[in-house]
């Protein structure tokens, strides 16, 4: 049980990675496709906003996002919580702060993240419908709605939802609805595209 | 005889270790020790939703951090806490008003045993103590308020440098340890160290990243 719901969790962050690596954009499959097989870099400021019953004002988190194809990934948070996620080559690791320290988050739970970079790769090459937790369907206005095809997953996360932007090649958010009351959006800012990113990025905290 | 010694030696600290309740006793020539203000604790004292970036660490070395949101009324002892992932996934959100109501639960927290455990914790370090202290004296060379519930115990500790230390015995074995540091303003702890004490022993580290007073 427990495995099950960590793989769902591991489909979960796949997807939702793969959602702000999807920057080619279209009107069809075919040309989201076309798009997504022609970018090598991705680099990005993100803002995440909490939204839930809890909360009185949403919760606010900001940081920055790396990708190199076709595996290195760089996933930094600046606030309210320092964290890095990295991934390069057969390497995972993810730093935390702890007090004033920096230290390596649980081993055990990084090992479930190669499964979000198998998947990464394989959406890279466009096959992003064929996603085997989600089904996708491209909405009018620019926007991807992902739902959850077994109940397992349902139950924690009920859709996805992404805004391609006006700038060919560019996510505008993504919204992950949890339940009706809570949903986490996730904007972006100054992307840049296709530009040559140091390889210390993705090993060095 | 030689054997006995081994063996004595090899467990003397396993003693000390679960040396148990320390003596209270009074401060010399100071009555002022019976004045129970003097060992107030940073708890709440009106309902606050509270933002607070969690790190834990267990045996073995692992580690992770995570976001909890806690609204808490110490008038009534309810409590709402939701438990999330830096990435913003909620894996834990419950309610305590006497009884557990687990509203989502993903993995492990889909375990009542361990929600309830989480919201034991999380009492612990908000809720002052009930009643008035049992005992009030000097234990390790501080001033000592002592709160006593069944065969429950628990110590309140200020120290000089402004943190208070605040340690629960469950029958004679030490439970669980909290510091409160930077005390703020508000009266509310800007950080707090947990440490569980046990055969499954872990400690967390809460930061204050928000504080909100409830209406």
């Amino acid at each position: 049980m427990k495995h099950q719901h960590t793989n769902a969790l591991m489909r979960i962050m796949a997807t939702i990675l793969l959602s702000l690596l999807l920057i080619g954009w279209g009107d069809s499959w075919d040309a989201i496709k076309k798009g997504a097989g022609n970018i090598s870099s991705v680099e990005a400021g993100f803002t995440q906003i909490k939204q839930m019953e809890i909360l009185a004002k949403p919760l606010v988190s900001k940081g920055k996002l790396y990708y190199q194809a076709p595996g290195s990934l760089r996933w930094e948070y600046s606030s309210p919580v320092w964290s890095v996620l990295l991934v390069h080559g057969s390497s995972i690791s993810r730093y935390v702060k702890r007090g004033d320290a920096v230290v390596q988050d649980s081993a055990a739970r990084l090992q479930s993240m190669r499964v979000v970079i198998q998947e990464i790769a394989l959406w890279m090459k466009g096959n992003f419908d064929t996603n085997p937790a989600f089904r996708a369907e491209l909405k009018a206005g620019r926007t991807i709605l992902l739902t959850p095809k077994e109940k397992g997953m349902s139950d924690i996360i009920t859709k996805i939802e992404l805004k391609l932007s006006d700038r060919p090649g560019v996510i505008r958010s993504v919204t992950i609805y949890e339940s009706e009351k809570s949903r986490t959006v996730i904007s972006f800012s100054d992307v840049k595209l296709n530009e040559k990113i140091p390889e210390a990025v993705f090993r060095k905290m | 005889m030689g054997c006995n010694r081994a063996l004595a030696c090899l467990l003397l600290p396993l003693f000390v270790a679960c040396s148990g309740i320390p003596q209270l006793r009074p401060a010399p020539g100071d009555d002022s020790s019976a004045h129970p203000e003097q060992c107030s604790a940073p708890f709440l004292e009106k309902g606050w939703r509270l933002v607070h970036s969690i790190s834990g660490s267990f045996p073995g070395g692992g580690g992770t951090t995570m976001i909890g949101v806690t609204e808490a009324l110490p008038s009534s002892g309810r409590l709402r806490c939701v438990l999330m992932s830096v990435e913003g996934l909620v894996l834990c959100d419950a309610t305590y008003d006497g009884k557990l109501v687990i509203l989502r639960g993903i993995g492990p927290f889909s375990n009542p045993d361990m929600v309830m455990g989480m919201v034991r914790d999380i009492r612990f370090m908000l809720f002052a103590p009930a009643g008035v202290p049992a005992e009030i004296g000097l234990a390790r060379g501080r001033q000592t308020c002592r709160y006593r519930s069944g065969g429950d115990v628990t110590d309140i500790s200020p120290a000089p440098d402004g943190t208070v230390d605040v340690v629960s015995y469950s029958g004679e074995r030490k439970s669980r340890t909290a510091r409160f540091v930077r005390i703020r303003g508000d009266g509310l702890p800007g950080g707090i160290e947990l440490e569980a004490h046990g055969a499954i022993g872990y400690s967390l580290l809460l930061d204050l990243i928000e504080a909100e007073p409830l209406r």
